[in-house]
């Protein structure tokens, strides 16, 4: 793709993102009244309430596929904007742990954190490493089984900092494992789970990318799956 | 008594669902217009306490605006605070350099509204009422 495509196709991207956010700005916010009690009481209506966190929860999903979109076009281009400051990745990842939190309880799935004490500082986009760590640990608990276990580690290895997630999921089958980072890549154990476009975890490679850092699968078994973020320490020598 | 909010807003369902939003809690009273031209008639007739701004207007764009209400002897103290459907760094400056006092990413929460306007625009809170 030659850099004027790419451009054209970023503010393609751009234009349809920003049309259809009008309508479901209209569309959310006209459900998010009628839900606080704006148009009249609605106490008692059950089932009118349930109908409309329905409406509600599927206009956040098309929300976020919208802003997939626009991510996976800027990732493509490696026009992601990136705020790069010298951070410990740590927080991001206690952040992002504090975010599924609410689902694992929903889904009992238990969350098992272990941070090494010699991790340094990385040059490293916070918010946006914060959203690779919940993208991952999201996809862990919504594939680990009833009473799993999801474990998430910071570690130094050499030159570089590791966060390793692990579930103890169905695993990704060998076939697919080399798409699992392909955009709008669903494999076949997905079914079961929430509907997405597959572009999560083609994002989050995009994201680790433009750290000059990995993003892979390190355990694959029908028990379960890791995957490791692996980002290089500044003023290390590249291994 | 009620705090008054101009919305300038080219979108009408969105311009009246801000205003339900707004009115809803009672603390606030709404006045909406259309475009970037209106609002700053409106602007001078009603003296708003402060003024919620659409980024993407046909003719005149919110940054425009803000900066022509920022230039106006009559209108420049008054906060403004912008609605985009973007939300990141770069819009942040662009808010920040046109004289806004901070932005409402698109969708919003209208349940939230009044509380993320008096968060941004600290004279809305009652606290500072006269």
């Amino acid at each position: 793709m030659n850099a004027r495509n790419a451009r054209e196709d970023i503010e393609f991207a751009a234009m349809v993102a920003h049309e259809l956010r009008t309508p479901l700005t209209s569309l959310k916010g006209s459900i998010g009244l009628i839900l606080g009690g704006a148009a009249g009481p609605i106490d008692g209506n059950d089932r009118l309430r349930t109908l409309l966190g329905i409406a509600d929860r599927n206009c956040e999903r098309l929300i976020r596929l919208v802003d997939d979109m626009l991510e996976m076009a800027q990732a493509e281009t490696g026009t992601l904007p990136l705020r790069l400051h010298t951070a410990p990745i740590e927080a991001c990842v206690l952040r992002a742990v504090e975010s599924v939190k609410p689902i694992a309880e929903e889904r009992n799935v238990s969350l098992a954190v272990s941070l090494a004490a010699d991790t340094p500082p990385l040059l490293i986009d916070q918010d946006r490493i914060e959203q690779v760590v919940l993208n991952l640990l999201s996809n862990a608990i919504k594939f680990s089984p009833e009473g799993g276990r999801v474990g998430v580690s910071v570690k130094r290895e050499g030159g570089r900092v590791e966060v390793e997630v692990a579930d103890q999921g169905p695993g990704v089958p060998e076939a697919e494992r080399e798409h699992i980072f392909e955009k709008f890549f669903r494999g076949s154990n997905a079914g079961s789970v929430e509907q997405g476009m597959g572009l999560g975890l083609a994002i989050s490679k995009a994201i680790i990318d433009q750290h000059n850092g990995a993003i892979y699968l390190r355990e694959n078994t029908p028990a379960g799956s890791t995957f490791v973020i692996s980002i290089p320490i500044p003023g290390c020598p590249a291994q | 008594m009620a705090k008054k909010i101009l919305i300038i807003e080219d979108e009408p369902e969105i311009r009246m669902i801000l205003a339900i939003a707004l009115e809803h809690e009672g603390e606030f009273e709404a006045v909406t217009a259309k475009d970037g031209a209106e609002g700053i008639s409106k602007a001078l007739k009603t003296r708003p306490d402060a003024i919620l701004l659409d980024v993407l207007m046909p003719g005149l764009d919110g940054y425009s605006v803000c900066r022509e209400i920022k230039q106006h002897p009559k209108l420049k103290d008054i906060p403004v605070v912008f609605i985009t459907a973007k939300s990141d760094h770069a819009e942040m400056t662009k808010v920040i350099d046109a004289g806004g006092c901070g932005y409402l990413a698109k969708p919003f929460d209208p349940m939230l509204l009044g509380a993320q306007i008096k968060f941004l625009v600290p004279a809305l809170r009652s606290e500072y009422a006269e």
